[in-house]
């Protein structure tokens, strides 16, 4: 049974590395603290190279020319522990939560899957990778010597059974995180490396330093051994940012959301899991910064806007960062944030991806992917909900339906065999009787009508006038009396003829029809007539 | 035409989309006609310009068996206003699939980018019972007096179908000018209804 640790050197620097890509190919420095005591925290590679320390402070760094300054963001460090974490969890379910930048995997049963523990570790690095980071992978046969390895080496690093003193030989005491007295008393004794270490004898090592040296000595050995304390799988997926300016505009916010999509997607990949839904949250900047007005009274005066929040429901699990970003600026435009944007945090609603098998026999249907997006691209020409499928309420009331969002199932419900069934009706009855559709008219139009002896005899609407050539009706229905909306009408069907009298055009479809089929009704209610819609 | 059309393509499983410029399809009759309503998109407009855009988005996505625009209520001078480009722009993007785009207007605009015109015409209304005076007065009505349907009259003005291309079944020979007669049936006088609901009497059914 073997373990894997994955440790990530200069945590602080590669979670502000993770956020922002393009700070790898310059120097900068994390700088924390309030002014005037800022101070640098942390520095990448570039930045160490040219000269600036941890300690510093943030004027000092800003002497030198070229290298950036940013501030340490916590919610960074979060996002990119929280990375760190899936990519354990891609391999083993067992892992333990050792520190911000460092967890340790338990490898058991690991082996079905992998070739080899090289093909383990190799793996883990491709995941890092992905998710942003750059670790250092180490598997050994116990935990604490592969923790050492993993701080201590670069890049992967497999120690062999029963080799462990020999691979930690070299490495320095500091690797063992010894207390502070502990390791100036080993640098008083000339003890520099784990080797050395190893070689003092135990029994005069207790004496001097005691059960913390006894325990240091097997670590150096190798031989240090403990059980994993397991950590609960979360399923988490969020990425936070802080800006320095707030954002007003899309363009400059695509392109924030866009890398934070991008991050997400990639944790979501590593676990082998999909975006069933993105929620967005962005904090606002309060008004009266943008006025200037800084008088005490005003800053107390004034509270902070709410933040806006809005959430993108998905037809089908996605994991394309493209298309998460088409879909997120589509929303965006519709329903924009009222005031810059300041802080932005982005969830993804983690579910099973989609599995669908293709068949040589399915009619056609819409990607679901590409179907969401274009109906997104409908719905912010036409309105949110003005498109989608009609579904028929369980009423007798006229008009009464709604609007589902469309799903596609691409599961064919008619097989060849009923095709040919159809194909060879339609040839023995070659005039079939076609069905009579209905065009309504939203909302209903009011009209006129002249009555003689209790049926239609003339009507009046949208400019026009006709006499009723043949009517049926009335037919009564009425419902929802316990409602406070119940409704109550006489319906018609009613052929009228616009020639036998002057009659202007329709209205709103600027046609004059000679004749035409229409149903009309008198709302009892309301006590008026109404055109509910004409026969097409 | 519209509504038989998109019975028969969501029969054969297929998703179909209908651009509604008027707002004016019903729901209700178009499933008691055959429209299976869960394949369906159902895009309601507020203007030509809204449902123009809407069928360019459409076609661009891809997949669907039918796209239907509907510009039955939209004024004819409006729709006149349509550069040719458009409905040049619609050919191009379907004539290489399998989509079938069917634009229902009040004259045909489309012109020579237009693969089938057809003009269609109603004639006739049946009854189930009807008077009328020798001077063709509509005399007082029986009561259970119901719309059976109407004759319809169908011209081909244009056609550029291949002739491997027309189905058996279908009501037209392939020269422009041929024309032919359909019945239209009220949905409550179809036999599916009447057998689901039981007969006996006139009775109407949504």
């Amino acid at each position: 049974m073997a373990f894997a640790s994955i440790f990530v050197p200069n945590f602080a620097v590669q979670a502000a590395e993770r956020a922002e890509p393009v700070l790898r190919e310059r120097a900068f420095v994390l700088v924390d603290g309030n002014p005037p005591l800022c101070r640098v925290v942390a520095v990448n590679k570039k930045a160490a190279q040219a000269g600036i320390e941890c300690g510093m402070t943030k004027t000092d760094a800003a002497q030198f020319v070229g290298a950036g300054i940013r501030p340490h963001s916590r919610m960074q460090d979060k996002s990119a522990h929280a990375a760190l974490l899936d990519i354990g969890w891609s391999v083993s379910p067992r892992i333990e939560d050792t520190a911000e930048d460092a967890i340790v995997l338990d490898l058991a049963g690991s082996d079905y899957l992998f070739d080899s523990e090289q093909g383990i570790a190799i793996h883990l690095m491709q995941c890092s990778s992905k998710c942003g980071l750059l670790p250092n992978v180490a598997i050994a046969l116990n935990v604490e010597t592969s923790l050492i390895a993993a701080r201590g080496f670069t890049g992967i690093t497999v120690v062999p059974a029963r080799q462990e003193s020999k691979y930690l030989g070299d490495l320095p005491v500091g690797v063992l995180s010894p207390s502070v007295e502990i390791a100036e008393t080993l640098n008083r004794w000339g003890v520099h490396t784990c080797g050395a270490f190893a070689r003092l004898p135990v029994l005069h090592l207790s004496e001097r330093l005691g059960q913390e040296g006894v325990r240091l000595h097997a670590l150096a050995r190798g031989a240090g051994s403990r059980s994993l304390a397991i950590a609960e799988q979360k399923s988490f997926f969020e990425e936070e940012m802080e800006l320095d300016d707030a954002v007003e505009e899309l363009d400059p916010l695509s392109f924030l959301l866009g890398r934070m999509l991008d991050q997400l997607c990639a944790r979501l990949a590593v676990r082998s899991l999909a975006a069933g839904a993105i929620r967005a949250r962005f904090e606002l900047q309060p008004s009266f910064e943008s006025t200037l007005n800084f008088r005490r009274e005003a800053v107390h005066q004034k509270k902070p806007p709410d933040p806006y929040e809005s959430k993108l429901e998905l037809p089908i699990p996605v994991r394309d960062s493209k298309m998460l970003l088409k879909l997120l600026r589509l929303r965006l435009q519709s329903h924009p944030p009222a005031a810059p944007i300041r802080k932005i945090a982005l969830a993804a609603e983690p579910a099973r991806p989609r599995a669908t098998q293709g068949g040589l026999f399915l009619p056609r249907f819409p990607e679901p992917e590409k179907l969401g997006l274009t109906i997104a691209r409908i719905a912010n020409v036409v309105g949110e909900g003005n498109i989608g499928s009609p579904s028929l309420a369980d009423t007798h009331r006229p008009e009464e339906f709604h609007m589902e969002h469309f799903l596609v199932s691409p599961e064919a419900t008619e097989t060849k065999q009923n095709k040919s069934d159809a194909l060879r009706s339609k040839k023995q009855n070659r005039h079939p009787k076609i069905p009579a559709s209905f065009r309504a008219f939203r909302p209903p139009v009011p009209a006129q009508l002249e009555l003689r002896a209790g049926r239609p005899f003339r009507v009046i609407f949208r400019g026009m006038r006709g006499e009723v050539l043949a009517a049926s009706g009335p037919w009564r229905t009425s419902g929802d009396w316990w409602r406070e909306d119940p409704w109550q009408q006489d319906e018609w069907d009613l052929e009228i003829d616009f020639r036998s009298s002057s009659s202007g055009c329709d209205a709103s479809t600027n046609r004059r029809p000679n004749r035409g089929l229409y149903r009309f009704y008198y709302d009892v209610l309301r006590q008026g007539w109404f055109v509910r819609g004409v026969y097409d | 035409m519209l509504v038989s059309t998109l019975a028969s393509r969501t029969a054969a499983s297929e998703v179909c989309a209908l651009v509604d410029a008027g707002d004016a399809f019903d729901p209700h009759s178009a499933e008691t006609a055959g429209v299976r309503l869960k394949q369906l998109v159902w895009v309601r407009c507020r203007n030509a310009d809204q449902a123009l855009r809407a069928t360019d988005l459409l076609i661009q996505g891809g997949g669907f068996g039918l796209i239907a625009l509907d510009l039955s209520d939209t004024p004819p001078h409006v729709v006149r206003s349509v550069p040719l480009p458009v409905w040049f722009r619609f050919r191009r993007a379907v004539e290489s699939t399998p989509t079938i785009l069917l634009v229902v207007e009040q004259e045909s605009n489309a012109k020579s980018c237009a693969s089938l015109v057809l003009r269609l015409q109603a004639q006739e209304t049946r009854w189930s019972q009807t008077s009328k005076d020798p001077e063709g007065h509509a005399l007082p009505h029986l009561s259970g007096c119901l719309l059976d349907g109407w004759k319809s009259h169908a011209e081909m003005i244009r056609s550029r179908a291949k002739e491997d291309w027309i189905p058996p079944h279908a009501i037209f020979v392939d020269t422009a000018g041929s024309c032919t007669d359909f019945e239209t049936q009220a949905v409550w006088n179809l036999s599916h209804v009447l057998s689901q609901h039981g007969s006996g009497g006139a009775h109407r059914k949504r």
